[in-house]
């Protein structure tokens, strides 16, 4: 949710380990990260703070799992994007996620799957509700994004506009702006 | 010859008197008997102590401060409300303090207990930093500050409660373990 911006973050997990010098802090053994309806799991986790005070998280796991509610028009459709990866990294400045390495990328609308991305890298833009995917080359091969987007219903039916476009759209380089 | 064998007789007795007293009093040994302090009971005292160790260069390293020290005969010593600062030119200063302090190994570590705070100062671009719990084990020569029970740590605005904590402030690191949780204020956009 867009409200999500403004919540504290509240992390969890077994240990941590802060460098004052280099302004970092690791934090391993079950990492779970909350700010609102936003959700992060993982082994591990590097937070550092750039020189404006915001802060980047390195989530790393078998796999690193993310979720987060989006803002619906419809208050019947509970929409959500889940997203797993070897590697994230949450970028709180430009409010992305960035998924490396057997990266995917769902949203489901009341549980339901209804877009999905994969490829070796994928940005998701949390602001804006876009994501960019990248397929990348995995031992010198190419690897090509695949992206299955549900067929849309008609006004009626589904309560969503015909104009309203998933934030996930078939190409190599998904860059249109949402419509809100 | 009636006063004679008197006078032999009282001698002999006055002898046997003096030989008993001597004897009695090689065996005392006078010169052994000295105040032995019990266990529980100081060989000397101080009231408002400041104790400053200096390093090589000649500059203060350390302070204690303390409202009353009490020293016992085992080398032990007890301070109330200690005060241990630590100051190095290259390295922010930090505070350690409680209710109680002790040390049994000549201040090669030093106990603290009951509302124990350890305050870090701001530091170039690391900010201030605090710990707060109720006991914590400082090893002056190495810089170690060691807790095994829960603690609280401010980093910041950052806030984290965790079950045992390493500061480590020779190297600046900070090791907390023990179902960590931290919770972060989030920055204004």
């Amino acid at each position: 949710l867009q409200s999500d911006s403004s919540k504290p973050i509240e992390i969890a997990a077994d240990r941590f380990s802060g460098d004052q010098v280099q302004q970092t802090a690791i934090y391993t053994g079950n990492v779970e990260v909350h700010q609102g309806t936003l959700e992060m799991h993982g082994d591990r986790m590097d937070l550092s703070v750039n020189k404006k005070g915001y802060r980047t998280g390195v989530m790393t796991g078998r796999q690193a799992r993310f979720k987060q509610q989006r803002d619906n028009p419809d208050p019947r459709i509970s929409e959500w994007m889940h997203a797993q990866a070897d590697k994230m990294i949450y970028n709180e400045e430009k409010d992305t996620i960035t998924l490396i390495t057997n990266a995917r990328l769902t949203r489901t609308e009341n549980g339901v799957l209804k877009d999905e991305a994969t490829g070796q890298l994928i940005v998701y833009d949390i602001r804006n509700a876009r994501s960019q995917a990248q397929g990348g080359t995995v031992g010198g091969e190419r690897q090509r994004v695949t992206t299955i987007i549900a067929p849309r219903k008609k006004d009626n039916e589904s309560g969503s506009s015909a104009k309203d476009t998933t934030g996930l759209r078939s190409s190599d380089s998904i860059g249109t702006r949402r419509k809100e | 010859m009636r006063e004679r064998i008197s006078a032999i007789v009282a001698i002999v007795l006055l002898l046997l008197l003096i030989g008993a007293s001597y004897f009695y009093a090689t065996q005392s040994g006078l010169k052994d008997l000295k105040y032995i302090p019990g266990e529980n009971s100081p060989d000397y005292t101080a009231e408002n102590i400041t104790v400053t160790t200096f390093g090589p260069d000649g500059n203060p390293q350390r302070r204690l401060i303390g409202r009353r020290m009490l020293h016992y005969s085992d080398d032990r010593t007890d301070v109330t409300e200690p005060e241990l600062v630590a100051f190095e030119p290259s390295k922010p200063k930090v505070i350690a303090k409680a209710r109680r302090g002790w040390t049994n190994d000549g201040g090669q570590t030093i106990e603290f207990e009951g509302q124990v705070s350890l305050d870090r100062a701001a530091w170039k671009n690391s900010a201030a930093m605090s710990f707060r719990t109720t006991k914590l084990t400082a090893y002056p020569d190495t810089e170690r500050f060691v807790s095994s029970v829960p603690v609280a740590f401010a980093w910041g605005e950052d806030r984290t409660t965790a079950g045992s904590m390493v500061y480590d402030h020779a190297r600046g690191t900070i090791s907390l373990s023990g179902n960590v949780k931290t919770h972060i204020v989030r920055q204004k956009k």
